[in-house]
């Protein structure tokens, strides 16, 4: 039996092609939820995990590394859940068109009782204060009031730990030590702007051709560690230290930040109860249809 | 006597600079091998406390990976097996396409494709991981989403993947069709066969360990693949169950958690580093045996050859 070859090829690529726009059908109507949640260093995980009251994240999550990355996907992909800093949620409404925030038992993040928030954390080295004056005319300014100005311009609640601030005092001498501030990239963007403030303010005090104040973005646990080997001068975190982590070190408190939950535009979805996002964290609510 | 001394110093000259430059020769190989015993060393010192505190097969066979925390349990059997089924899927995707693609270019293309074509090859094996991860986190990882899974997954890691080792796939395996002896492909034909028939029957069996060879270098780059995994894989600790959930590797989990890992977490990551220096030694021992098949056929084949012509 002599059969054509370039008909059988016809026919099995036919077939493949229906049964590829059969299983795309079948796809678009699934209802099963993407959890996107970030790495274990990060403190918007930590502080998200503990507030809510999550045990352990289901295994099956994406895990990423960035707020950024958050939004992309959930950008792109429909049945996606994950969250992110309010501020980078701000920031990026621009280029993620197709986010959305939803409210947490019925409160908006912006409302002044939403629960959900982590406070932002710097963490120093009294040995090295001492001995970096660029150090510690920067530490002098956060807490003063021209600082406290920058945090409420950028939407950040002040510590109730800080709320008497002085004016700032300009320092006698030049400064010519530099300093890394390095750690959480959620609190990279606040320190961007003090650092503005604070290099207006000094002005013709600091040396910039010796001197130079650098930020670098990579997660709080290491700008705890780093603050403890001297690689960063100031850390930032944006989750609380745990006793082992609080040795040696000050822990000083910035600025509190909420955490806004985000899905697609496209998700019907409004609201979540806590208990509602916390199943669904933990793997015990699979399906959009359940919620 | 003065043309003597001259001709003596320019000989002792001569003698110097060789043994200058073997001095040069001989350090060289002395850095190499010592920055391989050095990094091998070092995994194996800081790899240690893990295998000796968790335990070899409960570090190997865990199926448990929660690092930090309380309660920290260290299985890296779903990363092992992370890296085995998205290996398999990449290579499942690449070798039909890569092998099709490499006859194409042995045998039917015409010249003037087939210099464009080459060149599309090899550019695609100088572009970084890390623009394949991206384009795999913007274009296909949306498309896979649709079907229905989470977009983040093996498959999406496995298309990537698979197209970043083509290039090795597609140039080793034409190369070892080109360098086959003539009179395979010609007493072939003279005996009737088609093209199509001698292409798959005499060319690729004879070529298998030039093909094999491409295969394993395209496998020892897929294991050992990072930032584009770790980009598009999810990064999800577990044995996936569908193609469509999250997948972690060995390497992509190394580079996702050594930024933050300390203590004993920072044992196991060193421990799963010298779990993929195992893998990897495996993959290469297999291409050195391969490889010395080849020649030993190769040279039996010249031999049968010579014999024939003394007939």
């Amino acid at each position: 039996m002599q059969s054509n070859p370039k008909k059988i090829i016809f026919y099995t690529l036919s077939i493949l092609l229906i049964c590829s726009m059969l299983f795309l059908l079948v796809g678009c109507k699934s209802n099963k939820i993407n959890v996107i949640s970030r790495d274990a260093a990060s403190g918007t995980r930590t502080s998200f995990d503990s507030t809510l009251g999550i045990d352990t994240v289901r295994k099956d999550a994406s895990f990423l590394n960035a707020n950024g990355m958050i939004l992309s996907c959930i950008n792109r992909d429909r049945r996606a859940i994950g969250y992110v800093a309010k501020k980078s949620y701000d920031e990026s409404r621009a280029s993620f068109a197709n986010v959305k925030s939803i409210q947490l038992d019925g409160k908006d993040a912006n409302s002044s009782d939403y629960q959900l928030g982590h406070t932002l954390y710097l963490i120093y080295r009294e040995d090295v204060v001492h001995n970096n004056q660029t150090l510690k005319s920067f530490l002098s300014f956060l807490a003063s009031s021209e600082a406290q100005e920058v945090i409420k311009a950028e939407n950040y609640v002040i510590p109730t730990t800080n709320s008497t601030a002085e004016a700032f005092t300009k320092p006698t001498m030049q400064l010519t030590d530099s300093i890394i501030i390095g750690g959480s990239t959620t609190t990279e963007p606040l320190m961007q702007k003090l650092r503005e403030r604070f290099l207006d303010l000094v002005g013709d005090k600091f040396n910039d051709r010796i001197a130079k104040i650098e930020i670098q973005g990579s997660g709080s646990t290491k700008g705890i560690n780093e603050v403890k080997s001297g690689q960063f001068q100031l850390g930032m975190s944006s989750r609380s230290l745990s006793e082992n982590e609080k040795q040696g070190v000050q822990v000083y408190n910035l600025a509190t930040e909420n955490i806004v939950i985000v899905v697609n535009v496209k998700n019907p979805i409004d609201n979540l109860t806590t208990s509602q996002v916390k199943a669904i964290f933990e793997g015990r609510i699979r399906e959009w249809t359940e919620v | 006597m003065k043309e003597e001394v001259t001709i003596n110093n320019s000989i002792r000259l001569k003698k110097l600079k060789e043994q200058i430059m073997y001095g040069v020769f001989v350090v060289a190989t002395i850095v190499f091998i010592l920055a391989v015993l050095i990094i091998f060393i070092f995994v194996i010192k800081q790899a240690w406390p893990a295998f000796a505190e968790i335990g070899f097969f409960k570090f190997i066979f865990g199926l448990n990976w929660s690092p930090t925390g309380t309660d920290a349990s260290f299985g890296i059997f779903p990363m092992i097996v992370g890296t085995i089924y998205v290996t398999v899927g990449a290579l499942l995707l690449s070798v039909p396409i890569g092998l099709l693609t490499a006859i194409f270019m042995a045998y039917y293309c015409p010249i003037k494709i087939y210099k464009p074509l080459k060149l599309i090859v090899n550019i695609l094996t100088g572009i970084p991981s890390v623009i394949f991860g991206f384009f795999g986190l913007e274009v296909i990882s949306p498309i896979i989403g649709e079907l229905g899974g989470s977009p983040l997954c093996w498959l999406t890691a496995s298309i990537i993947l698979s197209i970043m080792v083509l290039p090795t796939i597609i140039n080793l395996s034409e190369n070892a069709l080109r360098a086959l002896p003539k009179t395979y492909f010609e007493g072939s034909v003279a005996l009737g066969a088609t093209k199509e028939r001698t292409i798959i029957f005499t060319q690729i069996p004879a070529a298998k360990s030039g093909i094999m060879s491409g295969i394993i270098l395209a496998l020892a780059r897929v294991v050992g693949e990072t930032v584009a995994v770790s980009l598009i894989a999810g990064n999800s600790p577990i044995i996936p169950s569908s193609i469509l959930q999250g997948i972690t590797t060995l390497s992509s989990a190394i580079v996702n958690e050594l930024d933050y890992a300390s203590g004993m977490h920072l044992n196991a990551l060193y421990g799963m580093a010298a779990v993929l220096f195992v893998l990897i030694f495996l993959i290469t021992l297999t291409l050195l045996i391969l490889r010395n098949l080849s020649e030993k056929k190769a040279r039996k084949y010249k031999k049968r050859v010579k014999q024939k012509e003394k007939v």
